[in-house]
């Protein structure tokens, strides 16, 4: 179908009377619009689908740099309606020419009921997107004293956020910022259950990204990242005592994403919406959790006093999986 | 901009996925789990300047000193590997803490049975005393200068052990002497120091031209003397057999010195049954084959009556020895000739103790004080003149619902508790003032602090003070219930343990408790929990 098609351009540009027109981009098969364009300036390359795997000298990625002027012509999106062309029908006795070339493969196209042109999805260079992802990752917490607030070492937690980026001129390159909120909760004993012991962490969470496409649905990141974190400390045995805390999160990730690419979408290059998978690892360091609960007590108690129970560094190494869904 | 090739694209992927390898098995190591296993805390015994807990977990003992506005915690280490704590023991003036430890497990055999003495004020020098068996008793002389320690009957420690094994430790020289008394091959049960009668004083037995420091070591039907001076303590022991009277079961001793009116020593011994009391004059003797210093005893039975239950010794025209018996006579027995005479309380009395009645005019006689759990009256008779004067009657001073235990604060004072009421004795104004409470009072769990007495029954959501000029109490509600209560004497404050085995306690001033000026501190014992070692 698609050589068809490019069969009756060519055709139609040869036809006496008319001006020499360069090839056209294939317009989309399915489209019932106008299957012909309007033609291009004669000094202007169309741009062709560009296969990624091989490039081509004449084969154009959405991340290459190309003015907006340069295009096929469509000032945005829309599809482009050719005018009326008086086409006669097929049954009809060939008009200017001769007979129809029953051999021709776009006869049936002389028919008005199929001679829209296919629907045309120009490319659209990304110049922002916008991320909401939510995630989920774990960091490796070397002090040994997690053990009496979890059952191992590992201190998951939940990330939910977003992130808007630019890119940086014309090249692959992309700066986001991101905003979200974390959140660890951790729970242990200590001493065959003498003490009962939890820690939730909630972290709003800033991180300003830099991205690279390797190629179009595989990025490679680094993420700096930090803020605040707001800690409740818990702790049963004969007593309940409480603590509430504040301190300092810094992060530190490198990683990749994979998300749809526009090829796989249905408006192709002009595709708003992707999806995709990040995976990211590197290191969480936080400020010192200095642990002191006091006992919960009625009112007006005798002064009572807290004992200092050590110190929680809750920090190590870490990784975070998630899914985003972005718009571009 | 560098073409992306396959290979490099291909290499960044391997990079990838050894970062993910990586994580995965850091993720999947764990070190040891400090907190894996009980904590074990030994109950805390009660010092002068507060309180001492033993974490047989981690092998530390854990000084809690009061101070006026928080409680200072410190930790001192068994340094004994493959070691743990048998028993631990404050010494009777509460400067010191004892503790026994002994191996770990049967395996170990490089470890000896070690006794540690911690000063409670300075727990960061101890000292160590190889007793070299796992003993489970100890008794500490009224002097403070020795430990005795030895088996006390119940089933053995190790595969093999000596029964009459004991070590007497020299708290103030780290002497140590290690015997096995050398009796008739009965079990030991209990260590006297009849000699010693005033707390902290030292005072030997005079034996003719030597003093001695008496040791008395009871079974079940024989006594053997020790001088723990001795330095040939090891043959020098006098061993007294009563298997001639198969009701004389030994469980009592009292030393009545030498003096003008009967020159030698004379050491008492009351039986759990029978109508005999057992009297052991000591004389002198020296060693037959070596000419050595010694001592030996004389025997005799003194027949005080049926069902001897307390004595003690009065010197009147008479040396006496004053027995408690058949549950209201008191017997009188001149001990250089046998023959006494009777007084009747005429009410129930199984124990007594003696006082300085103050009678005017600077002067003072010698009283006797008795009573009986259960009982309603306390009893009490001046001995001056009394083989004089047979008519005396004793005097009496009513405990309207019974005696339920009786605690001697002083010479003049003694605080009776009976279920829901407590009553203040006091001698010399005749007085017996009650205080009655919603709750039992355990009159144990008391101490004085000056003049004020001072309560802290476990159980119970009150401390209580009373000043013993006005008899005045006042009570002050505590947060938690008390589990134990324990009075540093030196730091003048109380401090009250709650049922927390992670450290609860409320630390109140002595003097005048309340609670604006008390205190509560948790989670003491598991200081720095976090930053494990």
């Amino acid at each position: 179908m698609m050589l068809e098609i490019l069969t009756v351009t060519v055709s139609l540009a040869s036809a006496p009377g008319s001006a020499p027109q360069p090839a056209g981009p294939a317009p989309d098969p399915a489209s019932e619009s106008n299957p012909a364009p309007d033609p291009a300036p004669a000094t202007d390359p169309a741009p062709a689908q560009a296969d990624p795997q091989i490039p081509s000298p004449d084969a154009v990625s959405p991340f290459d740099s190309r003015p907006e002027t340069e295009s096929s012509g469509a000032p945005a999106a829309e599809p482009i309606v050719p005018p009326d062309v008086d086409v006669p029908p097929a049954t009809a006795s060939p008009g200017r020419g001769g007979p129809p070339d029953l051999k021709d493969p776009m006869a049936g196209r002389h028919d008005p009921a199929v001679r829209k042109a296919a629907r045309v999805y120009p490319d659209r260079p990304i110049r922002w997107r916008v991320d909401a992802f939510l995630a989920g990752g774990n960091t490796v917490i070397g002090d040994r004293g997690y053990r009496g607030v979890d059952d191992d070492r590992n201190a998951r937690n939940l990330h939910v956020g977003a992130r808007a980026g630019m890119r940086l001129g014309e090249t692959r390159a992309f700066l986001s910022f991101g905003a979200g909120y974390r959140y660890l909760e951790s729970d242990g004993d200590l001493y065959a259950n003498l003490v009962q012991a939890g820690i939730r962490i909630q972290e709003p969470i800033f991180t300003l990204r830099a991205s690279a496409s390797l190629l179009d649905g595989v990025d490679l990141f680094v993420e700096p990242g930090g803020g605040p974190y707001f800690a409740r400390v818990d702790l049963d045995s004969v007593q309940t005592a409480r603590q509430k805390s504040v301190g300092g999160t810094f992060d530190a990730l490198a990683g990749a994403t994979v998300y749809l690419p526009k090829r796989w979408l249905p408006r192709r290059g002009s595709s708003r919406v992707s999806a995709g998978l990040e995976l990211g690892l590197g290191y969480t360091w936080r400020s010192d959790l200095h642990v002191k609960p006091g006992p919960d007590t009625e009112d007006d108690p005798i002064d009572t006093q807290s004992t200092d129970l050590g110190r929680l560094s809750l920090r190590g190494f870490t990784w975070r999986a998630g899914a985003f869904v972005r718009f571009m | 901009m560098k073409r992306l090739t396959i290979s490099r694209i291909s290499r960044i992927g391997r990079m990838g996925l050894m970062g993910v390898a990586a994580a995965a098995a850091t993720a999947a190591c764990q070190p040891k789990d400090p907190y894996a296993g009980p904590l074990q805390i030994m109950p805390p015994i009660g010092t002068q300047d507060g309180l001492v807990y033993i974490d047989r977990t981690h092998d530390e003992l854990i000084f809690v000193e009061p101070g006026d506005g928080s409680v200072t915690v410190s930790r001192q280490a068994l340094d004994e590997a493959d070691a743990q704590v048998a028993w631990r023991a404050p010494t009777r003036n509460g400067a010191d803490v004892l503790v026994l430890t002994v191996p770990d497990n049967d395996k170990v055999e490089n470890v000896g049975e070690t006794l540690w003495r911690f000063n409670a004020n300075a727990p960061d020098n101890p000292v160590e005393y190889d007793v070299r068996a796992p003993f489970n008793a100890l008794a500490l002389s009224p002097d403070h200068r020795r430990a005795v320690l030895y088996f006390d009957g119940n089933d053995p420690s190790s595969p093999l052990q000596n029964a009459n094994q004991v070590a007497i430790v020299d708290l103030n020289t780290r002497n140590i002497r290690n015997l096995t008394l050398n009796g008739f091959g009965g079990r030991l049960s209990s260590v006297h120091f009849p000699g010693q009668i005033e707390e902290g004083v030292p005072v030997k037995v005079q034996v003719g031209s030597f003093a001695r420091d008496i040791a008395a070591f009871l079974t079940d039907d024989e006594v053997v003397l020790v001088d723990m001076d001795d330095p040939d303590a090891v043959n020098n022991q006098v061993a007294v057999n009563f298997e001639s009277d198969p009701f004389f079961v030994p469980n009592a001793t009292l030393m009545r010195p030498g003096d003008d009116l009967f020159a030698d020593p004379s050491l008492f011994i009351r039986s759990v049954q029978g109508g005999n009391v057992a009297m052991l004059t000591l004389v002198e003797k020296e060693d037959e084959v070596t000419g050595a210093p010694g001592f030996t005893v004389q025997i005799s039975l003194l027949p005080v009556g049926v069902g001897v239950t307390d004595f003690v010794f009065y010197n009147g025209e008479a040396p006496y020895l004053v027995t408690l018996g058949q549950g209201s006579q008191l017997v009188f027995t001149d001990i250089r000739t046998q023959e006494g005479f009777e007084i009747d309380l005429e009410g129930s009395a199984r124990q007594m103790f003696l006082r300085d009645h103050d009678i005017g005019s600077d002067q003072t006689v010698r009283q006797i004080v008795a009573w009986a759990s259960g009982g309603t009256t306390l009893h009490t008779l001046d001995l001056d003149g009394i083989e004089n004067t047979l008519g005396r009657k004793p005097h009496r001073l009513k405990i309207e619902t019974g005696v339920g235990d009786l605690v001697q604060l002083d010479n003049d004072r003694v605080l009776v508790g009976s279920e829901n009421n407590l009553y203040v004795v006091d001698f010399p104004g005749d007085q017996v003032t009650p205080l009655t409470s919603q709750v039992p009072y355990d009159a144990q769990s008391s101490a004085l602090d000056g003049n004020t007495l001072l309560l802290g029954t476990p159980g119970q959501l009150w401390l209580s003070a009373v000043d013993l000029h006005t008899l005045n109490p006042e009570s002050m509600l505590l947060d938690d219930s008390i589990q134990s209560f324990h009075h540093a004497t030196a730091t003048g404050k109380v401090m009250i343990t709650h049922g927390d085995p992670i450290g609860h306690l409320t630390v109140a001033d002595a003097n005048d408790p309340s609670r604006s000026t008390s205190y509560v501190e948790w989670g003491f014992l598991v200081e720095g929990v976090f930053d494990p070692k």
